[in-house]
């Protein structure tokens, strides 16, 4: 099924919306620049189209006839304020709201100077307030497209004159990648892990024959352009993407080349895991993925060589291995490039920016159960603490990521939009339960969630899925068991709830077995079963330092 | 020749090449302004031509645009 999106703008967009046409549906309102009637008019069809995205694509070709600053500033306050009242009433999709690029009237003499860059200054500034206040609603820098490709490139006077469509045949493709890119960066999963390599990737040369004093490093000039990738894989690091070393070395050399080259910006502990080793690269990305419990298909591999690439290519073929480039210069553009396309995010949450340090706490924490004896004892030795609550607005972005995300512990894995979320969220027949949890080492964040959808006496588990960092913590048993007791305590007499197979789910396969629920229908799409909760009682749980569970809505 | 121009049209319109002949007028389906502009903008891309603005209003068939090319 194709997405639906909305383009609004105050040119004609036809022609952007012809190039997507091949992938999306496509509304434009009828009529020359009626965006603004369009959505004021709460009975349009912009209201009526169950759309997936809303682009707001602003275009500045008629500021040449603004006379003045007030006279621009008049011009963009009035398209403030029609965006005010679209967010008003849409907050559920995500709404793409353009930067402009203003080109005003060049007739000037050399003793004056044009106040475009205030007017697109001043109009940044009405999108800032627009995105701090409603969570759906993102930049698309319209205007850094433009400057990427150079204005005589991009815009076209032909078509100007002819149809007032003021962009060029690259204008129009350049705004329809970015639209499909954008699009996909908020629906479709992003990838996790960058595994790099080390020589002639993150430095130029080889270290074992070139040393320490000769390997390509440095904060000028041509060893510069390893620095700049460096600092470009460093600002993804603070976003939460973890960044791993798959390389052919010594150790003890490369701990050398961390410890002491003056112009290595990554630090050792900036990668959450390293194989510097002889092994193949292939053998190494397996042992990654056991290693950070996660899938193949979140890693993302960069090697300067091609015949690594060849072989990573074919024994991890759910791996994206990337086009290192050839010429070295343009490694910027490259990971700005694969960031954009791979892991962009549509914001970053508390939950990812610590996340290397969250999987060093993560080796602690099996060290310590590689000393216990059991599985009850480790849980109390780690002095877990459990959150059971439900969903408050502020924990919609995360739950939707989580739904987005998890592949391994999801019982449905039904992939809800921050739209979805909100909808049930409205319904009084739904429940939505987050948990939030802690041990010694410190907090997990929000990790699970549990969807419940009430009718007459029977409870429907709809969505159950934890974070892969908790698992093997018990902590499905204990929310299962609180939010049971609760439903129990308030008259409800059974749970029923699906298990839906996929590649990835396997984990939670026997879940309900295991909590004591009954298979009542089997077949290789779904099992389903059924709990009656006359009989049922809650287990005893003593592994957990605290539990604290609040079904109230009163906690909003 | 006319064939391969078909097909580069059909495509530009997004429609099936089938449905479109060299005697399609302007304004009929799914010839419309918006294809028009369109097509001037990929035929100078294709075939490195330029379209002057004024001589537009005279193309009415689509054998007129192919005129441009031979």
């Amino acid at each position: 099924m194709k997405r639906k999106i909305i383009l609004l703008s105050n040119v004609t967009v036809d022609m952007i919306a012809t190039k997507l046409q091949k992938k999306y549906e496509i509304y434009t309102p009828p009529g020359f620049n009626s965006w603004k009637s369009e959505i004021f008019n709460t009975a349009s069809p912009l209201y009526s189209y169950n759309a997936d995205g809303i682009f707001i694509l602003l275009d500045a070709t008629e500021s040449q006839t603004w006379e003045d600053y007030p006279t621009a500033m008049e011009k963009i306050g009035l398209w403030g304020k029609a965006i005010e009242k679209l967010v008003e009433n849409i907050s559920q999709i995500p709404i793409f709201i353009s930067t402009i690029d203003i080109r005003m009237n060049r007739i000037l003499p050399m003793s004056n100077i044009s106040c475009s860059h205030t007017v697109e200054e001043q109009w940044i500034k009405i999108i800032k307030d627009v995105i701090k206040c409603h969570n759906n609603c993102f930049v698309y820098d319209f205007k850094d497209a433009i400057v990427d490709i150079g204005r005589k490139v991009f815009y076209s006077e032909k078509m100007w004159y002819m149809g007032n469509m003021p962009f060029s045949r690259d204008g129009i493709q350049k705004i329809s990648d970015d639209i499909d890119c954008l699009i996909n960066n908020y629906y479709v999963m992003a990838k996790k892990v960058i595994v790099l390599d080390l020589d002639n990737t993150l430095w130029g040369g080889v270290f074992s024959e070139d040393g320490i004093d000769g390997i390509e490093l440095s904060d000028h000039k041509e060893g510069q352009r390893f620095y700049d990738f460096q600092r470009q894989l460093l600002e993804m690091k603070n976003q939460g993407i973890l960044l791993t070393i798959n390389s052919k070395n010594n150790v003890a050399d490369i701990k050398q080349v961390f410890d002491e080259h003056p112009h290595m910006l990554l630090k050792w502990d900036d990668f959450v895991a390293k194989k510097i080793n002889w092994k193949s690269k292939a053998q190494n990305i397996k042992e990654l993925i056991t290693e950070l419990n996660l899938t193949e298909s979140s890693f993302v591999f960069v090697d300067d060589n091609p015949i690594e690439r060849e072989i990573v290519l074919g024994e991890c073929p759910e791996v994206t291995v990337l086009d290192f480039p050839k010429d070295t210069t343009r490694l910027i553009s490259f990971a700005e490039d694969f960031y954009c396309h791979l892991f962009r995010q549509p914001r970053v949450l508390n939950e990812d920016v610590n996340k290397t340090e969250m999987y060093f706490s993560e080796k602690k924490r099996r060290l310590e159960k590689s000393e216990s004896l059991d599985i009850n004892t480790y849980i109390k030795k780690l002095e877990m603490e459990a959150d059971i609550h439900l969903m408050t607005d502020q924990e919609i972005q995360r739950v939707a990521q989580l739904c987005n995300k998890t592949n391994q512990f999801n019982i449905t894995t039904k992939r809800y939009t921050e739209k979805d979320i909100a909808v049930m969220d409205n319904n009084p027949n739904i429940k939505i339960f987050t948990v939030h949890s802690s041990d010694k080492y410190g907090k997990y964040g929000l990790v699970s969630l549990f969807i419940a959808k009430e009718t007459e006496n029977t409870v429907d588990i709809d969505t159950f899925l934890m974070s892969c960092r908790v698992m093997g913590r018990n902590l499905e048993r204990v929310i299962v068991n609180e939010i049971l007791e609760d439903y129990k305590i308030r008259g409800f007499e059974k749970i029923t709830a699906n298990y839906i197979p996929t590649a990835k789910n396997i984990p939670v396969k026997d879940l309900f077995e295991q909590l004591g629920f009954d298979v009542y229908f089997e077949n290789k799409d779904i099992k389903k079963y059924e709990l009656n909760l006359t009989g049922w009682k809650k287990a005893k749980e003593n592994t957990y330092k605290t539990i604290h569970f609040l079904s109230d809505q009163g906690d909003k | 020749m006319e064939q391969k121009f078909l097909e580069f049209v059909a495509d530009v319109m997004n429609t099936d090449v089938s449905k479109i002949s060299m005697d399609l007028q302007y304004k009929d389906e799914p010839w419309d302004s918006v294809m028009m502009m369109n097509l001037i903008m990929e035929m100078e891309a294709e075939y490195d031509i330029t379209i002057p603005i004024e001589n537009v209003a005279r193309y009415k068939t689509l054998r007129d645009m192919y005129m441009l090319i031979n």
